[in-house]
């Protein structure tokens, strides 16, 4: 199956929230990385197909979406950044519901809900209603709900927002066995989210794709240019206002500083293996970081 | 629109499913058995009626109902039992329906005989008619004939095994 | 018609019984086809049917409750003509549709409405079943009403379905224009504004005795009536339409500068 982009963009008013995003994928798991704001949530939503592109479009195997219609929203799942769910439901009634309307026989989704629940770690609190849920509970059923039709087209907006390490962790576990027949995609600004289960990762930046390709592609961008040193006290307040500083570490006679910049930064730096936090770090350490130097202010 | 609603729990419910299968091994045993006239053989394939059945499933709505359906494959499985090389010593030029079960008729040997005098065609009729009391739509569905096609032939049938059993002891 | 005597004789016929091994080798074989259940979906009949299950059955009692409380009122004579027999009546329209609205609030829940946007069962469709099968209960309602007050000598007809139907027809609107156009949070408490409104002005115009239910105001009442029904069926265009998606703006889309 091929998920086409092409050349999507859209506008509101007078503010682009995507700007000619074009590519293609297939199966696997596809990572959507940017900051908040970046117009991951939007291009999400016009894959979806619940907010129209002011241009460009997006097709299944060469057929526009838009025009499939019912035969399109069969195929997926989607969860969305901020979820909801009906007043007053339990945690299975909901999962019912969503069933109902997409439409699963009753007798089936029993079953398949019951099962759902017990994927995600809500079986014990299947018959709670879903207003007495934290955030990371409420989060799980939102994937659960995704899952119920099973779509070949998973569409997970944050998902692990709000989610303890533990509960990530299994969130990762749990992508990496849904079969392999699934185009899923995920957007998040947390880099260790994907950095191991996307076989691509898609960089977006104010509502442009800036780069796409796996870790070690992308991370090749980075080599060379990421070093580990050691910065005197009385220098350190100086060096890191004129350096991106991904990580420091305060010792007693010096700051040890895991650096980004294309040169070496101090004397007896070393240079470092670099991480997608790294490259993430030279792309968006311009976005409303106190103090920072940003990479390209360097 | 009810069958479809009956498919569909046999699909999403292996309990309705169990007792679908439950309910009419029976029948199509016995189908297959006046057919072949051997149990075990009959036991085969009742299984493999059962299966192919359910492997195609939404082939039913050709013949209306899916017991209807099941029938066809029961068919189509005696079918092709005959036309696999028999193992066993019985007759080589063995045709299928032509009832190797009727041999097995122990006491009644006029009504073997009757029996085989009458057209393939006819004998299924009789067998579906009265022994799986089948209504003759669906009768007419599996064999793939016309209602009224259906009911003249039955009727025909009928009145021939009548006569041919009424000329030795029928009273 | 199977011949009774003919029967008789082809039962002679024995068959041995099977073996009940061999069933049960066949039910644990067809357990372990897969049928694929997960390829299964409702057909229109059970979709429509199985969304009413998921309507409150707090919004049915207290509909049906009221419908056969009013009903029991106008019927049965116990309210004076002049006084509160057309009031009651008009007061009904705007509950009976608040309710509706109330149960509508429900599936507008941020997070919750991009979720069924990308059902296979259109959200369209949701909105279609309830709002068709409140419309026919409400409606069920007025004809009774008209019924039962048609009996009384002072009444005309057209009085039991004018008074009835356009503050109905009213409080639609009203509705509608604001599931259309406010933000999912504050639906629930506009509409019942609306309703809360409607139903005072209704009431204060009775009281300050200027006659809306007097014979003379046919005119006024079928006038706003007509006026009404365009509206409604623009604003109910809209919110089918803006139900399949498409939407101009999602509350949680987030806008950057250009550059």
């Amino acid at each position: 199956m091929h998920l086409t982009m092409e050349h999507l963009s859209k506008q509101f008013k007078n503010k682009a929230a995507v700007r000619d995003v074009q590519a293609d994928l297939t199966e696997g798991v596809y990572g959507f990385l940017g900051a908040n704001g970046a117009g991951k949530t939007t291009l999400l939503q016009m894959i979806c197909g619940i907010v129209e592109p002011t241009s460009g479009e997006v097709r299944i195997d060469g057929e526009p979406t838009l025009r499939m219609g019912a035969r399109f929203r069969d195929m997926l799942g989607y969860l969305p950044q901020e979820f909801g769910y009906t007043p007053g439901f339990t945690a299975r009634e909901f999962l019912l519901y969503i069933a109902s309307i997409k439409g699963l026989p009753s007798r089936y989704a029993k079953r398949r809900a019951a099962e759902l629940l017990e994927l995600v770690n809500l079986g014990q609190d299947a018959d709670q209603k879903i207003r007495t849920f934290s955030g990371g509970m409420k989060r799980r059923l939102g994937i659960a709900q995704a899952l119920l039709n099973d779509p070949k087209l998973l569409v997970l907006d944050e998902p692990t927002a709000g989610l303890d390490p533990r509960e990530r962790a299994s969130f990762r576990k749990m992508i990496t066995g849904l079969s392999r027949d699934k185009i899923i995609i995920l957007s998040t600004h947390i880099v260790s989210d994907i950095a191991y289960i996307s076989d691509q990762i898609l960089i977006m930046k104010k509502g442009s794709l800036l780069m796409q390709g796996t870790a070690p592609e992308l991370l090749a961008d980075v080599v060379g240019e990421v070093w580990t040193c050691r910065v005197p006290n009385a220098e350190w307040v100086s060096f890191e206002t004129a350096h991106c500083v991904a990580n420091s570490h305060a010792l007693r006679d010096f700051v040890e500083a895991r650096v980004i910049a294309p040169t070496c930064p101090a004397e007896g730096a070393e240079q470092a293996e670099p991480t997608l936090e790294d490259l993430y770090l030279k792309y968006f350490s311009d976005e409303k970081t106190e103090g920072r130097k940003s990479y390209a202010e360097v | 629109m009810f069958e479809q609603k009956r498919l569909q729990s046999l699909i999403c419910d292996k309990d309705r499913l169990d007792a679908f299968i439950r309910e009419n091994y029976a029948d199509i045993y016995r189908y297959c058995f006046y057919h072949v006239g051997e149990k075990d053989l009959a036991q085969d394939i009742t299984q493999e009626a059962f299966l192919k059945f359910l492997k195609g499933l939404e082939h039913y709505e050709e013949y209306g109902k899916l017991k209807n359906y099941l029938y066809v494959i029961a068919r189509n499985c005696i079918r092709d039992s005959f036309r696999k090389p028999r193992e066993t010593a019985l007759e080589d030029a063995a045709e299928p329906f032509s009832d190797g079960g009727l041999e097995g008729l122990p006491a009644r040997v006029d009504l073997s005989r009757a029996l085989q005098s009458l057209e393939p065609l006819e004998r299924e009729l009789l067998l579906l008619r009265y022994e799986q009391e089948l209504k003759l739509r669906d009768i007419a569905r599996i064999l793939q004939l016309p209602v009224s096609t259906a009911r003249y032939k039955l009727k025909h049938a009928e009145k021939t095994l009548k006569a041919r059993l009424g000329a030795t002891t029928y009273d | 018609m199977i011949d009774r005597k003919l029967k008789k004789e082809l039962n002679k016929w024995e068959v041995p019984a099977y073996d009940a091994g061999e069933l049960e080798d066949t039910l644990s074989i067809a357990k372990n086809i897969n049928l694929h259940p997960e390829r299964q979906r409702m057909t229109g009949a059970a979709f429509f049917f199985g969304q009413l299950r998921f309507i409150r059955k707090r919004t049915w009692v207290l509909k049906l409750a009221f419908s056969a409380g009013m009903l029991w009122l106008l019927g049965t004579g116990r309210l004076e003509l002049s006084n509160w027999l057309w009031t009651v009546l008009a007061i009904s329209g705007p509950v009976l549709c608040l309710q509706n609205a109330n149960e509508l609030c429900r599936l507008f829940q941020p997070g919750l409405l991009e979720i069924q946007m990308t059902a296979r069962n259109s959200f369209r469709s949701v909105l279609l079943i309830r709002l068709t099968v409140f419309g026919i209960l409400d409606f069920l309602f007025f004809v009774c009403a008209a019924v039962f007050l048609s009996a009384f000598p002072e009444t005309a007809l057209w009085q039991a379905v004018l008074y009835g139907m356009v503050p109905y027809e009213i409080m639609c609107l009203g509705c509608l224009f604001i599931l259309n156009r406010c933000g999912e949070e504050t639906m629930l408490l506009y509409t019942a504004a609306w309703g809360v409104f409607l139903s005072c002005a209704l009431l204060t115009l009775k009281i300050s005795g200027a006659g809306i239910f007097e014979p003379s105001g046919f005119g006024g009442w079928a006038l706003a009536g007509a006026a009404a029904l365009p509206a409604l069926g623009f604003e109910l265009k809209r919110l089918l339409k803006n139900a399949g998606g498409n939407r101009y703006a999602f509350n949680d889309g987030t806008f950057i500068e250009t550059v």
